[in-house]
């Protein structure tokens, strides 16, 4: 009896053990889905022709988003899989934890899916492996997205390594209620004196509210950099490798952050660390006790899904300071997609891509998933149907209005890890202004040592 | 009569030899490809500039060099490392120690119980747990909460970067399981007669404990501190998931700086060579660990 109950519990744990491998896809937290993986992977045999000499091909498409994204883009893909052109479409998602890790390493391996979405600061590592498109411009309906915009933001070396998924731009957004309720009128043309005037007033009136949200590292990536770049008028690092701010520009920047900690115009940092890249998870976000939140156009969210706080949000211009050298409001692509140079299938990929951001069918279903749609056919549709999220449709035209600038088109991996980690020493009083100013840029200047080419 | 043995020997034992690394060849081949090229090529990379997408450059000590004197955050991850262990070892061990003295009863269900403390070494550092942990212990958070119940004001148990190690560590002191374990199992060898004996001379518990159950322990005291240093040196699942390094490096540990330099700045070069760093300051302490034992180590059997 023993002998035959410990049998049959070797034979489920085998079972269980081969169920967890056949099971492969998706990635850690949010998004990742295997049920539905298996149910969009089998591939249609294309019936209707047998005799058709074309051949059939399967392509992959990586991506990383949260679920409502996914949805979208699995049903796209069903509508794709759907057309009789003997191409495929595989899917492969997961979360943003991880994912450019595994994208180098399949990069490395030759082993990446035939269309992989991007973001554009991976480039610097990633565009020697990349195919460049005007290899296959028809294909992919090239002449949809903007020309200037193609080659001054996805391109590398003068190859077009991708095609924007989606428009992105530096944006302040407002929250209409608590504005309304502290008497903050909506239409404010703000600048950082008025931040810290407004926000001493909110806290001042309630002190449950800081007027501004966000945590270090949302900071360095949006506040830190458009603040340096209206200060200075040059990217961080230049396109000849050298620094483009000064210790005096980095210095000004501190020293106003210590203005707004000291002001209570936001949280203290003890309070808000522990949600990096995660504000949105924080009580004060969820309960909307909050005026305003440095922040990108592609984070309006999207009409009629969950939004994830009670705050309902208004597009306001970002501020720029009197003087400022350069509005400091990037406006670049919300994401790329990218085949890469190793892939045997560029033309299917291509054809796909072309769908996925042209199309009609393709725009009705995804809307403004990935940001506000780059390609002129896809805006048209939405802009026909009235799909467009107004605010964030506002959001954007502030910002192409404000005179924006591209991306920086020399970017190191390390320059938010040491703009975080300043941030912080300044921001818990262990270094003063002028101190991080100096490590600042002793460290950008090591940084930029180890990419120059 | 030593020749003709060895004659023997020699065509008899050679067939059997044979057969034998026929025997252990699956084994031996997954070791080389998987074990001893990777350990290896990590070598071969530490001395060279190395970001993935390209070919490996090589340029000598620059790397080792760099790291000494150009990278304060080698130092503070060391010291942060250092302190981790320092705060997470002695309360893990002491807590394992503990609970196997209370779990080492003959009740009836202490099954049951046994299991259930060992559960959370199981759960590992999942982001499950760690989000859980992140939930704990923010300010909103439910310690807080209780703690306001009985009149404490609120604390940044992970915002603060003078408390966020020890709220890292206590996760890692959580998961004291395996060492519990063991400790049961030694427990249990301890030979009951020499309990008796010391009832008999009129021992009280404390002093039990204090002569027999830890002398006898030490060998599983021995065992637990050489694997869990190994372990927390290398540790970095839940600085990475609960605090990302932060606030200010306070739980920067070694192996997350490691998994940046890797995979976030693909510099693999650089990394290759902290672990080859990493893998001899392990060497040496476990060394002086093992040179301690033959002072505070006893084997009831005799053995060395």
């Amino acid at each position: 009896m023993r002998k035959i109950t410990s049998l049959l519990l070797v034979l489920i744990l085998f079972a269980a053990i081969f169920a967890g491998c056949s099971q492969s896809g998706g990635g850690s937290s949010t998004g990742s889905s295997t049920a539905e993986v298996s149910q969009v992977a089998t591939p249609e045999p294309s019936a209707p022709a047998p005799a058709t000499p074309a051949e059939d091909v399967t392509i992959r498409f990586m991506w990383w988003g949260n679920d409502p994204r996914h949805q979208a883009t699995l049903q796209a893909i069903e509508e794709f899989n759907k057309l009789d052109n003997g191409i495929t479409v595989m899917a492969e998602y997961g979360g943003w934890d991880g994912y450019s890790q595994k994208v180098v390493t399949q990069l490395a391996g030759n082993t990446a899916a035939d269309v992989i979405q991007l973001s554009v600061s991976w480039l610097p590592e990633m565009h020697k492996s990349l195919l460049d498109l005007s290899t296959v411009s028809e294909a992919i309906g090239m002449d949809q997205f903007d020309k200037a915009f193609l080659e001054g933001q996805c391109s590398r070396e003068g190859r077009i390594v991708g095609v924007p998924g989606g428009i992105n731009g530096v944006t302040l957004m407002v929250n209409k209620t608590a504005l309304e309720k502290f008497e903050i009128p909506l239409d404010t043309v703000w600048d950082w004196d008025k931040i810290i005037e407004y926000g001493k007033k909110m806290h001042e009136e309630d002190p449950e509210y800081y007027f501004i949200v966000g945590e270090p590292y949302d900071y360095a990536d949006i506040f830190f950099r458009s603040y340096l770049y209206q200060k200075s008028g040059n990217p961080l690092i230049q396109e000849d490798y050298t620094l483009g701010v000064t210790k005096e520009d980095v210095q000004s920047y501190f020293e106003y952050l210590l203005t707004m900690l000291d002001n209570n115009v936001t949280r203290p940092f003890e309070q808000t660390v522990v949600f990096k890249s995660k504000i949105v998870e924080s009580p004060e976000y969820v309960n909307g006790m909050f005026g305003a939140r440095f922040s990108y156009t592609a984070y309006f969210p999207a009409p009629g899904s969950e939004s994830g706080t009670v705050a309902e949000f208004a597009a306001a211009p970002f501020p720029i300071m009197p003087d400022a050298k350069s509005s400091g409001i990037r406006v670049f692509p919300s994401m790329l997609l990218s085949i890469p140079a190793s892939s045997p299938n560029a033309e299917a990929a291509a054809t796909f891509v072309n769908f996925l951001l042209n199309s009609n069918e393709s725009a009705a279903i995804l809307k403004t998933d990935r940001g506000i749609p780059a390609s002129a056919s896809a805006m048209k549709y939405l802009v026909d149907q009235g799909s467009l999220d107004p605010e964030a449709d506002k959001s954007l035209n502030i910002a192409l209005g404000q005179n924006p600038i591209s991306a920086d088109t020399v970017t190191s991996t390390q320059t938010i890890d040491i703009s975080y980690e300043l941030i912080q020493e300044v921001g818990f009083r262990r270094m003063s202004p002028e101190q991080a100013a100096e490590e600042f840029i002793r460290r950008m200047q090591l940084a930029i040592d180890e990419i120059k080419p | 009569m030593s020749s003709t043995a060895v004659r023997r020997r020699s065509s008899y034992h050679k067939k059997r030899g044979r057969v034998a690394y026929l025997y252990i060849l699956p084994w031996m081949i997954g070791f080389v490809v998987f074990q001893i090229y990777p350990f290896l090529s990590s070598l071969v990379f530490s001395f060279t500039r190395y970001n993935i997408l390209e070919p490996p450059k090589f340029i000598g000590l620059t790397n080792y060099i760099n790291l000494f004197t150009n990278d304060p955050t080698f130092y503070t991850s060391l010291g942060v490392t250092l302190k981790y262990i320092l705060i997470s070892l002695p309360l893990k061990l002491g807590s394992a120690l503990i609970i196997a003295l209370l779990l080492n009863q003959k009740v009836r269900g202490i099954n049951f119980y046994r299991t259930l403390y060992y559960l959370p070494s199981i759960l590992g550092g999942s982001i499950a747990i760690s989000a859980l942990w992140r939930f704990l212990f923010m300010r909103e958070g439910l310690v807080n909460a209780m703690l306001a119940k009985i009149g404490v004001a609120a604390i940044d148990w992970l915002g603060n970067p003078d408390i966020a190690l020890t709220t890292i560590s206590l996760l890692n002191v959580w998961q004291f399981g395996s060492s519990m374990v063991l400790f049961l199992a030694g427990l249990q060898q301890i030979p009951s007669e020499l309990y008796e004996a010391a009832r008999v001379d009129g021992a009280g518990k404390f002093a039990m404990f204090r002569k027999i159950t830890l002398p006898m322990l030490t060998p599983i005291i021995f065992f637990n501190l050489i694997m869990q240093t190994i372990t927390m040196f290398q540790q970095y699942t839940e600085s990475m998931v609960i605090t990302n390094g932060g606030p200010l490096k306070a739980t920067y540990v070694y192996g997350l700086m490691l998994y940046q330099n890797a995979f976030q700045y693909y510099k693999m070069g650089y990394a290759s060579a902290q672990s080859w760093i990493l893998f001899l300051i392990i060497l040496v302490l476990t060394a002086l660990i093992f040179k301690s034992s033959s002072f505070w180590v006893f084997y009831s059997d005799g053995g060395k």
